[in-house]
């Protein structure tokens, strides 16, 4: 289903720019390259078995 | 209609433009200067098209964060890079419809609204502006997103064609279509 809204108020430029920083999407990125990294899935296994150990 | 000046550019801004996004490509930091340029064109291309603001500013993010990722695979082939920009745009949002994160949604002003009408009836009363607003609910997606960029957004029929992967010929044969099949659902009997 489809809403249609007339007349809608937007935001301005200022307040969009305030609200979308570059740093925290590039935060994003560092965070998602971060995750995609084997060696934290291979570390954090010789991690937890020096730590079982 | 008005010039789109974020996408008709000059010469050398789509050269200058060219060279960011090679800087953009050694380290994601450098992509600071094309997010300035057009994180708020890309924010207002899909605040257009969901119901809430906050999800408009995620999906906005989403879209710079796919962006930086993916930069590696942008060629330049003479489509703009704000043109790469909107077809992100484009799947981010249809990938939040798909998994019910957000409401399509079609933001209209009554004066656009009102010029629209006019090609199919010298009567805009109140009662006609429904009908219309009705008929364009019954629009197929692909329609419907053709008469919001050319009509309500004032794209030229090449931007729309590179937004939506057509030639500018087919954008404009379908656009056209789209009216046709407006105008059909505008004068069906109920």
């Amino acid at each position: 289903m489809i809403k249609i809204l007339l007349d809608r108020e937007e935001p301005s430029s200022e307040q969009i720019r305030q609200r979308m920083d570059f740093e925290s999407v590039y935060g994003g990125v560092k965070y998602q390259k971060w995750i995609m990294n084997p060696w934290i899935y291979v570390l954090g296994g010789v991690f937890t078995a020096l730590i079982c150990l | 209609m008005a010039v789109n000046m974020i996408y008709h550019q000059s010469a050398f801004r789509l050269e200058e433009e060219m060279k960011l996004v090679e800087r953009a490509k050694e380290h994601p930091r450098y992509f600071a200067p094309l997010y300035e340029r057009y994180h708020e064109a890309i924010f207002r291309y899909v605040y257009k098209r969901v119901d809430e603001i906050e999800i408009a500013y995620d999906i906005t993010s989403c879209v710079f964060v796919k962006a930086m990722a993916s930069i590696q695979k942008y060629e330049n082939r003479g489509v703009p890079f704000s043109s790469w920009l909107f077809r992100i745009a484009k799947s981010e949002l249809y990938q939040s419809f798909r998994d019910k994160k957000a409401q399509r949604t079609v933001s209209i002003d009554s004066v656009t609204l009102k010029q629209v009408m006019d090609d199919f009836t010298d009567d805009s009363s109140e009662e006609n502006t429904a009908k219309l607003l009705v008929a364009l609910g019954k629009l197929k997606e692909a329609q419907l997103q053709l008469i919001e960029m050319r009509f309500f957004e004032k794209r030229s029929f090449r931007e729309i064609g590179e937004i939506v992967g057509l030639s500018e010929n087919n954008a404009k044969v379908k656009t056209f279509r789209a009216l046709l099949k407006l105008k059909e659902l505008f004068y069906q009997k109920e």
